[in-house]
This record gives C-alpha cells, sequence and structure tokens, in this order.
C-alpha cells in the first residue's frame, strides 16, 4: 500500500532545502531507504536540489508553482501472528510513500489562484500525513507562520466539515511539525539558554534537543516571533489535528560544521552556514552558502514517524 | 725592520712623559737627521724631524770628525734621551762617526737600521699604548628636559691598536653640519678633556650601534655610521654655543603597520599609499627613534577544504627607509583575493603583533589600515564565522594596550562607529575614502615626530631614567 504525505510550509520556509535534505540523509543512513522521483519532473528536480546541497549552495527559492512527487521507498519489518496461538512471524515489506511538495515557493497559498489552491487543499486532505515545516527565522524576519497556516488548516477543515473523518471535530491527520534551522546561532542559542541540548554520543558528537522537549522549544521560539503570533500556531495545529497525532522534531537540513580536523562539533564553532556577498554588476548583493559538508539532523525521523502511523478514522 | 730598534724605541715612547723628548739621530750617507718624539696635549706620541739633514761636510774638517760639532748637533735637552741609528753603514761619514760615537760614549744607545726611522717611528708609535683615557661627548636629557653634556669612555689607557668597543647612541636631527663625533682624552675624569679628533655628518635620525676602534693612538674610527664622516672645522665653542637649552623627549618608537591586503586593487593601492605617505613623513620629520614593522594580511578561508594562510610579517623592527621599500614591494604585488567579503585577519595579525612585541624597540605605535572587521574567536550573532585559530582581538588588544606609552591609530574605509575601529583609532584616525589625509599630523598625534624641536650637535644617550 503507498502512503501519502504532504509538505506543508509558509512561503521561504526551506520545504525544498528540507527535502534534498532527506535524500542525503538517506544516503548517509545507508539503510536501504531511498527517495524517487515518481515522475520524469520530479527525478531531475530530486537531483538537481541534491547535487546543489552537496555542492554547497543552497537551493534557490522556487519562482512560480511547481509541483512534485517523490516516493520515499524502503523495507520495514511486519511482525504478523496469523492465529491468537501460533507463534508470531516477521516479514519484510517494501513500502512506499508519497511525498508531495505542493505551493513551493508558497504563492500557491495566495488566493488569487483559487484552482491552485483547491488542488494544493485536496492534496493536503487526502495525504495520510503532513510535515508542517516551521522556519524559526523566516517567522522572526516576516511573522507570516500563523497566518499561512490558519489559512490552509481552516479550509482543510471546511473541506471536511461533513466527511465521518471529521465527526471528533479534528482532522484525522499525523502532523509531523519539523522546526527547522537548529543549526543557525539563534535557533542553537535558545535551545541553550533553554537547557534543552543534549549531544549525540556518534561520532560526530552532534547537538540535539530530544522529540519530547520539541514542543517546548518551539513555544519558547514563538514568544521571540516578529509579530508575536507564532504561539498561535501551535494552538491552531492542535485546535484543528488531535494532539496525540502530533509530534514535534527540532531539526536542520544542513546540519552544523563539522572540526575539519577532528571531525566533530566544536561548540566555539558550528556554523555551516557563510554569509556573504557577492559582487555583481547591479552592486554587492548578500547571499548565503553552506560552509562544509552537510550533516542533516532529525531530518528522517518525522518522514518515518508519520510512515510508521496507522491509517486510522476520526476518533479511531 | 730592525727588531732591535723598534723594542727600544717603543720602551722608551711607552715611558716617554708629557715634559720629555726623545731625541733619535738618524746616520743616513747624506749627513744627520734628528727626529724628536714629544707627546702632545691628549698623550699622543708626535714625531717630527729635522728641517734637513745636517751634512757631513759640517761635521768633517780635513776628512777629521769634530766630536764637538756633533756634540752641538745631537746635544739632548735637560731630561731627555738619545738613540743613534747607523742608517747607512756603507757610507765611510756615518761609519766612522758611529765608530767614534762607540769610542767617546760606550754607553751611548746605537743601533744600525736600513729601514727608514720614519718608518720604524711610524710602526712604533701606532702600536705605542694610550696613556689618557678616551671618550666620545654625548648628550643626555635630564628629567627636567635640560641637555647635559658628558662622555661616552671609549677606550683606557694602555689600549692599544685594533682594540674596540660597541655603544648605542641616538642620533637626533642635526643642523646643516650634521652630528659630531667628538673624541676626547682625559687623564681622569676629574681633570679637564682635550679634543682628539672631531668628524661630523648629517646622519638620519635614528637609533645606532656603532663600534669604535682605535687606529692608533689620536686616531678613533667609528664603525656602523650610515653616512661618512668627514673632518669638522668648527671650534669647541662653537659646538657648545648650538646645544639647545632643552632637548625634547626623545621616546624610542616602535611603528607596527598592519595594512589589509585584501580587497579591490583600489583600496589596497590606496592604502598602502596612506602608509608610505605616513612614513615619508615620519623619515622627514620624526626625531629617527622609530623603528617599523610591516604585516599585511588578507580573510581567512571560511570554507571547508580551502587552504587557509597567516597575516604576512613583510618586515619587524627595521627602519623606516626599509619599511617605505617594503610598502612599495607589497604595493607592486597587488590586492589578495577576497574570500570573505564579513572579516579579515585583523585579529591574527593583532595576535602576531602581540606575541613579536619587545619593549626594548620602543613604545608600540600601532597603525591599522584596512576595512572589515575581525573574525570573532567563536561564534557569535555577527554570523561571521569564527577565526580557525580562535584568536580574539579583544584580548590581542588588551595585551597591546598595556603597553606602556602604546598609542593606536586607524585608517579605515569602514563605518566610524565601528567598535573595533574605534578602539584600533583611538588616537589617531582617518578615513581612507575622504581622501584628506594629513601624514604629519596623523604622525604627531602618535607621537612618532617631535615637530618644532631643535637641532642637537651631539649624540644622545639615554640615561636609566628616561
Amino acid at each position: 500500500m503507498t502512503q501519502s504525505i504532504a509538505i506543508l510550509g509558509a512561503p521561504v520556509s526551506g520545504k525544498t532545502t528540507f527535502l534534498a535534505a532527506l535524500n542525503i540523509a538517506l544516503a548517509r543512513q545507508n539503510e536501504g531507504w531511498k527517495l524517487v522521483g515518481a515522475d520524469p519532473a520530479s527525478s531531475e528536480r530530486l537531483v538537481t536540489l541534491t547535487h546543489q546541497l552537496t555542492e554547497r549552495s543552497y537551493p534557490k527559492a522556487t519562482s512560480g508553482i511547481e509541483q512534485f512527487s517523490w516516493m520515499l521507498v524502503g523495507q520495514t519489518m511486519r511482525t504478523e501472528r496469523r492465529r491468537w496461538f501460533s507463534p508470531k512471524q516477521q516479514h519484510m515489506d517494501t513500502v512506499k510513500v508519497r511525498l508531495d511538495l505542493a505551493d513551493p515557493s508558497g504563492e500557491v497559498a495566495n488566493r488569487t489562484r483559487h484552482a491552485l489552491r483547491d488542488e494544493l487543499i485536496k492534496n493536503l486532505v487526502a495525504s495520510h500525513g503532513l510535515i508542517f515545516i516551521f522556519d524559526p527565522i523566516s517567522e522572526f524576519e516576516r511573522g507570516n507562520t500563523f497566518r499561512y497556516t490558519f489559512s490552509v488548516v481552516a479550509e482543510m477543515a471546511q473541506l471536511m466539515f461533513e466527511t465521518p473523518e471529521f465527526s471528533d471535530g479534528y482532522l484525522p491527520h499525523y502532523v509531523a511539525v519539523c522546526i527547522t534551522k537548529f543549526d543557525e546561532i539563534r535557533i542553537f542559542r535558545t535551545a541553550e539558554h533553554s537547557n534543552l541540548i543534549s549531544y549525540d554520543p556518534d561520532d560526530h558528537g552532534f547537538p540535539k534537543v530530544d522529540n519530547d522537549d520539541a514542543r517546548e522549544f518551539l513555544a519558547q521560539l514563538c514568544k521571540v516571533s516578529k509579530t508575536r503570533n507564532a504561539e498561535l500556531v501551535i494552538n491552531t495545529l492542535e485546535q484543528y489535528f488531535r494532539p496525540d497525532r502530533i509530534k514535534y522534531f527540532v531539526t536542520s537540513a544542513i546540519g552544523f560544521h563539522v572540526d575539519p580536523i577532528t571531525e566533530t562539533f566544536n561548540l566555539s564553532d558550528y556554523q555551516n552556514t557563510v554569509r556573504d556577498e557577492a559582487n555583481s554588476a547591479q552592486g554587492p548583493s548578500a547571499y548565503a552558502r553552506i560552509r562544509g559538508p552537510v550533516f542533516p539532523i532529525n531530518v528522517i525521523e518525522p518522514f518515518e514517524w508519520v510512515s510508521r502511523q496507522p491509517i486510522l478514522t476520526a476518533g479511531g | 725592520m730592525c727588531q732591535a730598534l723598534t723594542e727600544h724605541l717603543a720602551e722608551d715612547i711607552e715611558a716617554l712623559t708629557d715634559l720629555e723628548t726623545l731625541l733619535i739621530a738618524e746616520l743616513r750617507a747624506e749627513g744627520i737627521v734628528l727626529w724628536r718624539v714629544q707627546r702632545d696635549q691628549n698623550g699622543t706620541p708626535c714625531a717630527r724631524r729635522s728641517l734637513s739633514a745636517e751634512p757631513w761636510s759640517a761635521l768633517y774638517n780635513d776628512g777629521v770628525l769634530s766630536g764637538q760639532e756633533f756634540r752641538r748637533i745631537t746635544r739632548p735637552r735637560t731630561g731627555s734621551r738619545i738613540v743613534y741609528v747607523a742608517a747607512a753603514p756603507d757610507d765611510r761619514n756615518a761609519a766612522e762617526t758611529m765608530s767614534w760615537l762607540l769610542s767617546a760614549d760606550p754607553d751611548a744607545a746605537t743601533f744600525q737600521c736600513t729601514t727608514p726611522v720614519e718608518d720604524v717611528l711610524r710602526d712604533v708609535i701606532a702600536r705605542s699604548p694610550l696613556i689618557r683615557w678616551y671618550d666620545l661627548v654625548v648628550l643626555r636629557r635630564t628629567r627636567s628636559g635640560r641637555p647635559m653634556l658628558l662622555t661616552k669612555r671609549l677606550f683606557p689607557p694602555g689600549a692599544t691598536s685594533g682594540d674596540r668597543e660597541s655603544f648605542t647612541v641616538q642620533c637626533a636631527r642635526s643642523d646643516m653640519h650634521g652630528t659630531a663625533f667628538a673624541v676626547v682624552s682625559s687623564r681622569s675624569k676629574e681633570r679637564g678633556f682635550e679634543l682628539v679628533s672631531l668628524q661630523s655628518a648629517k646622519i638620519p635620525p635614528g637609533t645606532y650601534q656603532l663600534t669604535a676602534e682605535l687606529r692608533r693612538p689620536g686616531v678613533v674610527e667609528l664603525h656602523n655610521v650610515p653616512v661618512e664622516l668627514r673632518d669638522d672645522q668648527r671650534s669647541w665653542l662653537e659646538l657648545i654655543a648650538s646645544v639647545p637649552e632643552r632637548l625634547e623627549r626623545v621616546r624610542a618608537s616602535h611603528l607596527v603597520c598592519l595594512v589589509e591586503a585584501s580587497g579591490t586593487g583600489d583600496q589596497v593601492s590606496a592604502r598602502f599609499d596612506r602608509v608610505k605617505q605616513l612614513l615619508e613623513s615620519i623619515a622627514s620629520q620624526g626625531d629617527g627613534q622609530v623603528t617599523v614593522s610591516v604585516i599585511s594580511y588578507g580573510s581567512h578561508a571560511v570554507d571547508v577544504g580551502d587552504q587557509d594562510d597567516t597575516p604576512f610579517v613583510a618586515l619587524w623592527a627595521g627602519t623606516v627607509d626599509g619599511a617605505i621599500a617594503v610598502i612599495d614591494r607589497l604595493a607592486r604585488r597587488g590586492a589578495r583575493p577576497i574570500r570573505y567579503t564579513r572579516a579579515a585577519q585583523l585579529e591574527c595579525a593583532l595576535a602576531e603583533t602581540a606575541k613579536r612585541l619587545d619593549d626594548d624597540l620602543g613604545r608600540l605605535a600601532l597603525v591599522t589600515i584596512g576595512h572589515r572587521p575581525p573574525f570573532p574567536p567563536k561564534v557569535d550573532t555577527s554570523e561571521i564565522i569564527p577565526c580557525p585559530r580562535r584568536h580574539d582581538w579583544h584580548t590581542a588588544l588588551r595585551r597591546l594596550s598595556e603597553h606602556p606609552g602604546a598609542k593606536f591609530g586607524a585608517i579605515h574605509d569602514n563605518d566610524p562607529d565601528d567598535q573595533v575601529w574605534k578602539q584600533l583609532g583611538g588616537h589617531a584616525h582617518a578615513e581612507l575614502s575622504t581622501g584628506a589625509f594629513n601624514p604629519r599630523s596623523f604622525a604627531a598625534k602618535l607621537d612618532l615626530t617631535t615637530t618644532g624641536a631643535d637641532s642637537v650637535p651631539f649624540p644622545l644617550i639615554l640615561a636609566e631614567e628616561d
């Protein structure tokens, strides 16, 4: 059976970069899972995005409207007991999860484009789960996450209002809220000051925020958003989706800079984004590039979590 | 050379007192030549010969030597000694005279030597030891700023040809005659001085490590003087009259120039041009006590895999002229590539300066010329990538500030309110972009010049209290 996961996020929240990072994270994990394009355009886009990220360039924000579809393909172990008295048996199942990235530039959410917006909402409604990208930096600077989230979720609710899945007053989707850009100084420092950092005992010793603490972390971040509306995002999500079907993840698409000599995380020097200026005929312009190797953090986990969830109906 | 005569004359001349004369009668083929050796006012043995030889014809009458006449000619003054030298043994008159002398005065000091006495005397006098102290006249600034004339000891009595003495002096700005190097002699500290030699030269202001070599009594040669010394005809009174009533405080300075060498070609060229203007101003106006170091720096490699490099110490503790040459070379080399626009290795250049700095070279004057801020030592909200060597500009600048008398100047094209550049330009600052730069005023603010100072006729020495 093919599941479907939709990726949702405010304009310029890094959805494309996040997906490109997923491909790199799967390659680093090397456990058989892979990302493939569901059509030639999506395959080509996947190759381009991955190439850009490994070449230390941030994918450019998509201009115009594009719609891509990728398949997350892998195998999972399934345990089955045919009769209650017979022993359990394990089976390898091939799992395919369809990832729909609609509205990459965020512009579809503009009400002037009704037809495409209708399609987006239908896709979201039809999906098994949602990956909701929350970019704290973008929220600091633009403060538009709540407006975007509320409008999309409200329309989903409107569309499902008459369906049995909405009988308990909640949308039936599983929602993985990905708080991105953990590698950014301001985000990392907020986690530090909130005493939410722990360190992975892996080779690189990367810091992390446990998923159980991620909601609290998001609450902390929301307090410093530009419009102070960011905390409404949590409320909105938990009003429209069953709170037990929402899970929070603190993630980073590019990860932290790794000391080239020790190959470990260094608390004094962990920036993996280089902000610089480029000169052109129009004069200098600011841009960002990736400093070193990409080590995505907590990027696979949201997809794993959503894809592991049973397809349930309202109240189920 | 006649060994016996040489040794005898050396002993006689060494024992010669101020009032004595050593007489040498040189019996030549043409007659008798008389040499008188006396010490001058400096105790230097001086030999003078008679204007012409006394011909044998004046001593021989019908082939017979007049002993009386011989005694008259060679009679020494009271308290003097005489040495007879048979310089022409083949000459009949000379041989007969020497023979007569030996019979008439068997105790007379007689020698046979065909080497001209002049050559023997020159050699003996050159190797004779000093009997006076030899000193160099110098000036010292007292606490109140008044000049004090004193001497720097060069050679003690007993010193001989080839002896050397090294010492450090400072030469301040001088008048048209230049700095005078006066060597004087004295019997003791308490007694008066006599001038041995006076030479001068228009020497660029600066600190010099000189070596005095005693060539022979009365002749002292100074080595390591950058300009050839010439005899100075000024009288001692003239020299003393040219000593100013006050001496400005002469403090040795170590000017360290940190130049950001990355940027556009025009920017970098303008930065080197400013440094050169400053150095040229110091060369023409300064008191010469300036040692110069030049460090150029660029940007760190911030991308993983790029080769990083360190600031380039183009010159350390050189002269002003040497620094100008170095700046010319760096300027010809052009701008280093801009690898990262947001910061430059200023923190590494400051750390390198702090590591190398030696107060013996004088108080610090740090001049920084550039645009970009330093790299931070660790991640901060500026989002500038940290310095790969974790150098902290705050720490380095604090260490530099702790050097007594340190002064800071900055020539920059950055935001004048930038915290780093504000501190770097604490005593003097100029903006590169305005085009207006007064190197003389800039140097004066850093105490690199002593505008309006009088010329100083003698070399200076630093006293401990300075």
